[in-house]
């Protein structure tokens, strides 16, 4: 035996002494399938999460809290939710790596992934717009303020925003009930930022931020909720005493 | 070579001879059922890829990475990806298991390649180094030059360069995109003429 054909006498020895076999391609295939079933799963609960999330942020007024940018900053900037652009920059950036090291994602252009990515996270949106989500922002009930005050931490007055409904107005003054029943006191200076082309009738729900006194709010800005006039409605979306919980005995 | 001298074996028979030798995708489906054809691919590619992991990992652990290769092929044969030519599946599985048993034997794997004469004038092709300088001196440069390439652009220019494998086949090796190939090898050789103090390609 020459040197060329040592290997293949040592591999086939090997093969033989060890009784080694082919493993079934089924096993291979099912692995793969599981593999990719998981990736795909975790792709689809990425997007889903973060576009519903943010839907949750943006509606309850939380994420418009977050205001990053500097006092002098235009507002109309600041309006972008850059912290939106940021989320879906990591999980976009966390799921393109995990997608590249599956199967033979790796021949595939960088163009397509992020395409698919983008189109994930636009269903997911979809998804969590068609699910009605903001009903859950105010499911837990009257007199827990969970997502009332905006939830920014940082965010000093800004980040105590008042969810109500405008029960009157004059120029510089409004009365705004929260959903606790709270009535505020508004004050509007030439300073109270509104969004462009913004008008609230009597009976809009309002988000409110600005300085605060006992039941007197200075609003630094007060923008209009947008389909949220139906949550505002005495107990709807809420458990009382007397509902029926399915499955319950 | 005549039909009555050859061994009994379904791959050297009169019949074969006469048609076309099978392909490594056809071996590699019939090694499933059959050790010979399993033998045949090992015959084939027992040399190069040899002499590939003694590049990446050294001659002492290249024989043993290889045969490891060879084993860990066969249970696995049944997963080879039609998509993948046979060449790119194996050299991906030496270069994972040298580089394995190179971490796992002493904790790293080598920088410092052992460079032969003509892996070198395969790397020093396209500059005008060699002229001036002793073939010894050449080969010590080139291996301190590669050792400071980063381990992608190393292992890029050694497929391309030294074993001579298409884009489409080192994208399958080394799990990378396919487009991203051609710009790290670029990066790659001309890092490697500046290492060198060659002129910059025209």
């Amino acid at each position: 035996m020459d040197d060329d054909n040592t290997m293949k006498q040592k591999v086939l020895e090997q093969i033989e002494h060890q009784h080694l076999e082919p493993t079934p391609g089924w096993r291979f295939r099912l692995v793969a399938a599981l593999r990719h079933s998981a990736v795909a799963m975790l792709f689809a609960l990425t997007a889903l999460g973060l576009a519903g999330s943010v839907y949750i942020l943006v509606e309850n007024g939380t994420l418009a809290d977050l205001w990053l940018g500097p006092r002098w900053g235009r507002p109309r900037f600041f309006d972008f939710p850059w912290q939106l652009f940021l989320l879906v920059l990591i999980f976009g950036v966390l799921s393109f790596v995990l997608l590249r090291r599956t199967a033979r994602l790796y021949r595939v252009a960088r163009v397509w992934l992020v395409v698919a990515l983008v189109g994930a996270i636009l269903l997911g949106a979809g998804a969590a717009y068609a699910s009605n989500l903001t009903r859950f922002t105010f499911r837990t009930g009257p007199g827990q303020h969970l997502f009332q005050r905006g939830g920014n931490p940082f965010g000093e007055m800004r980040g105590k925003a008042v969810v109500g409904v405008v029960q009157s107005r004059t120029t510089t003054r409004w009365v705004v009930d929260d959903l606790t029943g709270q009535r505020w006191l508004v004050i509007v200076t030439e300073e109270t930022y509104f969004p462009m082309g913004s008008d609230i009738p009597v009976g809009t729900v309002v988000r409110v931020v600005g300085r605060r006194v006992r039941t007197t709010i200075y609003a630094e800005g007060i923008r209009p909720v947008t389909e949220m006039d139906d949550l505002m409605r005495p107990g709807a979306g809420m458990m009382g005493p007397g509902d029926v919980i399915p499955g319950v005995p | 070579m005549h039909c009555t001298e050859t061994p009994v074996s379904l791959y050297h028979t009169c019949m074969d001879m006469s048609a076309q030798e099978p392909t490594d995708e056809q071996l590699a489906r019939q090694a499933l059922t059959d050790t010979d054809a399993f033998g045949l691919l090992v015959e084939r590619y027992e040399r190069p890829l040899t002499a590939y992991a003694a590049r990446l990992v050294g001659r002492q652990d290249a024989e043993d990475a290889v045969q490891q290769a060879f084993l860990q092929a066969y249970r696995n044969l049944a997963a080879f990806d039609p998509h993948l030519t046979f060449s790119a599946w194996m050299y991906r599985i030496v270069h994972n298991t040298a580089i394995n048993l190179a971490r796992r034997r002493h904790a790293t794997v080598p920088t410092e390649l052992e460079l032969d004469d003509e892996t070198v004038e395969l790397l020093t092709g396209d500059t005008d180094i060699q002229g001036d300088a002793v073939q010894n001196e050449v080969s010590t440069s080139v291996g301190k030059a590669l050792a400071q390439l980063d381990q992608r652009s190393r292992d890029v220019l050694l497929l391309s360069v030294v074993e001579g494998r298409s884009y489409s086949e080192i994208a399958d090796i080394l799990m990378v995109a396919v487009n991203s190939v051609g710009p790290t090898l670029s990066r790659a050789k001309s890092k490697l003429r500046k290492l060198l103090g060659a002129p910059p390609a025209e």
